[in-house]
């Protein structure tokens, strides 16, 4: 953590102070926490570090077990039959495109297919969890759920790359989400600013995501107005916001806001602006020109007073020696404000409303469940927020993280929208989300955890729902009953359609983050294609024209069909190109139907037109576009 | 409104008015492009089997980066806020543009300008949102653009051609109205769409070879379960081959159009995009926006407002014109507008900072009073004088002059959602 480099003890501190708050946390080698920090729950020095947590596989299963029988009792009382577990293409299908975010490669399909060990689907999960594009797949969805259109390019390209180094050496979530919330810095040397400095200079915004995304609140509607039916109320969604006050457009401080200084800082500002102006002015009068305004073109308002900084004290002369409160200068005294802001150069304004905003903003944060929170310096705001938001006290985050990952896994959440926890009183799902959170803590936030244990669940591998009715299939769907279809995401699609044609290295493409960065770019045209609207993929099959046009006639379903290269050169009997062709594609073997009747049908020509088109109609088929 | 499922694929409509006018002018002698006169024919057959039809289309010139109003339509001449900028008197006596819009001076009869917008959002992602949506944001809502809006409401979704179209810029999504309400994104007006031409080596016969096997394919999934999405892949599969073999293509081919045309709107991708625009209107599609970004002037705001409205000028104006002559500025709601306004107090550098307390919309057509200004600023223009005005008004008024019922519940997200904010009014001033 760049960022804490530069601070002495006191952020550790609190840092270990919440460390040391997880119970099944392994501590971290640090110092004992320094006198000023608040008291801990515990004294770490003087216990043994608790056992590491249980992470096995037969730990997930043990939790998947119960989870088995939770969701088993809710289809019993609902009298609600689950659909038939699914087949081995599907569940490896599923698995790959849920953990890994791309189908698996044909060789892959074949042998687990022809395999008949007892325990290959084990044996598969745990594969794919140790696989580098998991870590890949956790960024993407950690991003989406991090970033809307209201984040600022620059610094949001930065989030996905530093999230999957993050996963990547396995970092349990509550350290990945201390990091990005504490985060200090700039830009470019420190990468876990990535997240705040994304929002800079909208507390406002980072307020809600914040919320929404990490506690599955939604406060944000409580800025403009009191919430309807939930318990927030405007003051809520200031009190939280106060945290974000110091985050400034390039830079992410978290160091004490001091009032005194702030003021002086401003009013420093406000006597350059004045400087200049009063400067121009002279300037006027002495060419004899006394008419107003004049040309400003002709005469640029003076930049930065020339080297010599105005000191502090005894340079306040003239009019703003009587300011008494340098924020409220618009309103008490207009004219000496508009002559003050009018001489500022563009860069001394903006900073001068940075903190005109900060002090608005930054009256007295508040913790959305009502702690008390009193500025210390050793207690930073956001170092003091991050603490809170991953305490194992908190109400929110474990749900609302196990929430989410449930969603990316089962097509929605236990409580959904996933990110809005309070809105429901579902009596299944809210009293098993409550277990999975502890859970959840008690595994150290350790998110390969989690997603091991779900696709245990015997939720996980059942088929899609056999009936036709759509109310029907829709209630099996909600209550976990029969898996959903779900349109491919947009990271799904581009590494599918990649490994379907055969681009790229097919057995290791995940392991570099830097590497994946030059793909992001691809990525953002492909969410245009693909994607219904930020932050989340369409959940209907509407697919839109473009992307029509893109899988019809684009380069990727036509130009670069290396995979066919690869079948046609290995493969020589008809039937087994066409069965090639569908592991590639839909991981699963043609059907007797579709075999007999696919066969006359790619013989014209040569064998790359024939097999071509397959290759093309099955990637533009309604199942490869798919998730079953 | 939606076509009647009774009306051949693409089909494209005109508004009963229009098409008198059209059949009035051509009769009267009046030349008549052939692609329309053409159309025409095909389109008095589409009346004949009793077509509803589209009656009102959208052109939206999106003013990317908060346009300065004193630049632009509220200038303030002579004041220490106006900056550099003259004023030009219009053709509407006593109201003054700014000396950047020659032509749109000339034109002030057919223009309406509101001077007294008012927002709180000074954020450019929010107050794009904001206005572009009629709505302010919320997160948990995605709301659907104006032309989203007009496509859904008014757009041939049948049609060869995509509802709603968008000139440069980032696109915002259909929302909650769906995907076929989202725009059809042209880069570059003057070159090739992407991904719209047969692939290399493929030909009519060699795709519809090809889609017999989805067809096969898709058949087959549907027996195992998956009719939702085969309905959906065929439709889809369906309309982009339709656009893709098209007559109704010709719409984005600007070649078509005489060179004193195209130079008329202007050589940059903007005025080449809103001639773009003027075709595609006549073709069917019913909201284009065409986008020009720039706008945020926080440095050398007066030369480089300039140089947007020697783009902005000359393709307004222009559009203005050509759709009078062509009989379609009745129906036609032109909307030039961007997110918010620009400070009145001139910064540092020559710059103007953001600005939500006081900007303009200006619109033409549609069936709005041309030669009116509503509201006024103070002298220095930093107040609003007279008639404040909200952006759910604005869309209220959009919504009467398109005749969208802006009513209409739609549910997303957590509750039922009107179409248009139902706490504004119509501003009755703009109504011709």
């Amino acid at each position: 953590m760049v960022g804490m480099a530069g601070l002495p003890g006191r952020v550790a501190g609190v840092l270990w102070a919440a460390v040391a708050a997880l119970p099944a946390q392994t501590p971290p080698p640090a110092p004992p926490p320094p006198a000023s920090a608040p008291p801990a729950t515990a004294a770490p020095q003087e216990t043994a570090p608790p056992a590491p947590p249980d992470l096995s596989p037969a730990e997930q299963t043990r939790l998947a077990r119960k989870i088995d029988a939770a969701l088993e009792q809710a289809w019993k009382d609902a009298g609600l039959k689950p659909a038939a577990p699914c087949d081995d293409a599907t569940f490896l299908r599923r698995l790959s495109l849920d953990v890994r975010g791309v189908i698996p490669a044909r060789e892959e399909v074949a042998e687990f297919l022809a395999s008949h060990a007892a325990d290959k689907r084990e044996k598969k999960i745990d594969e794919v969890l140790d696989d580098p594009a998991f870590a890949r797949e956790l960024s993407y969805l950690w991003s989406r759920a991090l970033l809307t259109s209201a984040a600022n390019g620059g610094e949001a390209r930065e989030l996905r790359p530093y999230l999957h180094g993050r996963f990547a050496e396995h970092a349990p979530f509550a350290d990945v989400v201390r990091s990005l919330v504490g985060a200090e810095g700039r830009r470019k040397e420190d990468p876990e600013a990535s997240f705040v400095l994304a929002y800079g200079g909208q507390p406002e915004a980072l307020a809600g995501i914040t919320a929404r995304a990490l506690l599955g609140v939604q406060i944000q509607c409580a800025q403009c107005h009191d919430h309807p039916y939930d318990t927030w109320k405007q003051t809520d969604f200031q009190g939280f916001q106060g945290f974000f006050a110091n985050v400034g457009k390039a830079a992410a401080m978290d160091t004490m806001v001091d009032p005194r200084r702030e003021r002086a800082a401003a009013l420093l500002l406000l006597q350059q602006g004045l400087k200049a102006t009063e400067e121009k002015e002279a300037a006027e009068a002495a060419t004899g020109d006394g008419s107003t305004g004049g040309d400003p073109k002709a005469d640029p308002p003076n930049p930065e007073p020339k080297k010599r900084r105005p000191r502090r004290r005894g340079r306040l002369g003239g009019e703003l020696a009587k300011v008494d409160d340098p924020f409220t200068l618009e309103t008490s005294d207009p004219d000496l404000y508009q002559r003050c802001v009018s001489g500022m150069p563009a860069k001394t304004r903006e900073k001068f409303d940075a903190l005109v905003r900060r002090h608005k903003n930054g009256a007295g944060p508040r913790f959305l469940d009502g702690k008390p929170y009193r500025e210390t310096p050793e207690l930073p705001r956001r170092a003091a927020l991050a603490a809170w938001i991953v305490d194992p006290e908190n109400p929110w985050f474990a749900r609302a993280t196990v929430n989410r990952i449930w969603g990316h896994l089962f097509g929605h959440g236990l409580i959904d929208p996933v990110d809005d926890l309070t809105g429901s009183s579902d009596v299944v799902a809210a009293p098993l989300l409550h277990e999975l959170g502890e859970e959840f803590e008690s595994h150290a936030t350790d998110l390969r955890f989690l997603v091991g244990t779900l696709v245990r669940t015997r939720a996980f591998a059942l088929a899609n729902a056999a009936t036709a009715d759509a109310d029907a299939r829709a209630k099996q769907e909600r209550n976990f009953a029969a898996h959903p279809m779900r349109p491919l995401e947009a990271e799904q699609m581009l590494h599918s359609l990649e490994r379907a044609t055969g681009r790229g290295d097919r057995t290791d493409d995940a392991a570099s983050p830097e590497r994946e960065r030059a793909r992001d770019k691809q990525l953002a045209k492909f969410r245009y294609y693909f994607d219904d609207d930020e932050g989340g993929a369409a959940d209907s099959f509407e697919g839109s024209l473009p992307e029509a046009l893109f899988m019809m006639n684009g380069d990727r379903t036509n130009a670069l069909q290396l995979e066919l290269k690869d079948v046609l050169a290995e493969i020589k009997d008809k039937d087994a190109r066409i069965e090639a062709l569908f592991l590639a594609t839909l991981s699963r073997a043609p059907t007797e139907a579709e075999r007999g009747k696919l066969a006359p049908m790619v013989s014209h020509g040569a064998a790359k037109d024939g097999f071509g088109d397959l290759l093309w109609a099955l990637l533009n088929s309604a199942e490869f576009k798919l998730e079953r | 409104m939606k076509l009647p499922s009774a009306l051949p694929p693409g089909t494209r409509t005109f508004s009963r008015r229009e098409l008198l006018s059209l059949l009035a002018s051509g009769a009267a002698g009046a030349a008549l492009a052939p692609s329309l006169v053409s159309l025409l024919a095909r389109d008095a057959l589409a009346q004949a089997q009793g077509t509803k039809l589209a009656d009102k289309r959208l052109i939206l010139l999106w003013l990317e980066g908060g346009p300065s109003q004193l630049e632009t339509w509220d200038p303030k001449p002579g004041t220490t806020t106006g900056g550099p900028t003259k004023g030009l008197a219009t053709d509407v006596p006593g109201w003054l543009l700014s000396e950047n819009f020659p032509s749109l001076a000339k034109r002030a009869g057919d223009l309406a300008v509101v001077r007294t917008m008012t927002s709180k959002e000074g954020n450019h992602s929010r107050a794009r949102a904001l206005v572009h949506c009629g709505y302010t944001p919320n997160p948990t809502v995605a709301y659907p653009s104006l032309g989203s809006i007009v496509a859904h409401e008014q757009g041939a979704l049948e049609g060869d051609l995509p509802a709603f179209v968008q000139v440069n810029g980032a696109p915002i999504s259909g929302g909650y109205l769906g995907i076929e309400s989202s725009p059809f994104v042209v880069n570059d007006p003057t070159g090739k769409i992407e991904n719209l031409s047969y692939p290399r080596g493929v030909n009519e016969k060699r795709l519809d070879q090809r889609e017999q096997i989805v067809d096969l394919l898709d058949r087959e999934f549907a027996k195992r379960g998956g009719t939702p999405a085969v309905d959906a892949n065929q439709s889809e599969r369906k309309r982009a081959r339709r656009l893709m073999d098209s007559k109704l293509l010709a719409a984005f081919d600007l070649e078509q159009e005489k060179e004193a045309t195209r130079s008329a709107y202007g050589a940059g991708k903007f005025g080449q995009g809103v001639l773009l625009a003027r075709r595609l209107i006549e073709h069917g599609v019913s909201a284009v926006e065409v986008v020009l970004s720039g706008w945020d002037t926080h440095q050398d705001n007066f030369n480089r407002t300039k140089k947007l409205c020697d783009e902005l000028d000359p393709a307004f104006a222009t559009l203005i014109d050509d759709l009078k002559r062509r009989r379609l500025l009745d129906d036609t709601l032109v909307v030039c507008m961007g997110e918010f306004g620009r400070t009145p107090d001139i910064a540092g550098g020559d710059g103007r900072n953001h600005w939500p307390g006081n900007w303009c919309v200006a619109m033409a057509g549609g069936g709005v009073k041309g030669g009116t200004a509503v509201g006024t600023t103070d002298e220095l223009g930093k107040k609003i004088a007279d008639r404040p005005v909200a952006v759910a008004e604005l869309f209220a008024t959009f919504a009467r002059l398109l005749k969208i019922d802006g009513g209409k519940e739609f549910h997303a997200g957590l509750r039922p959602i009107h179409l248009v904010d139902p706490a504004g009014k119509v501003i009755p001033e703009l109504l011709a």
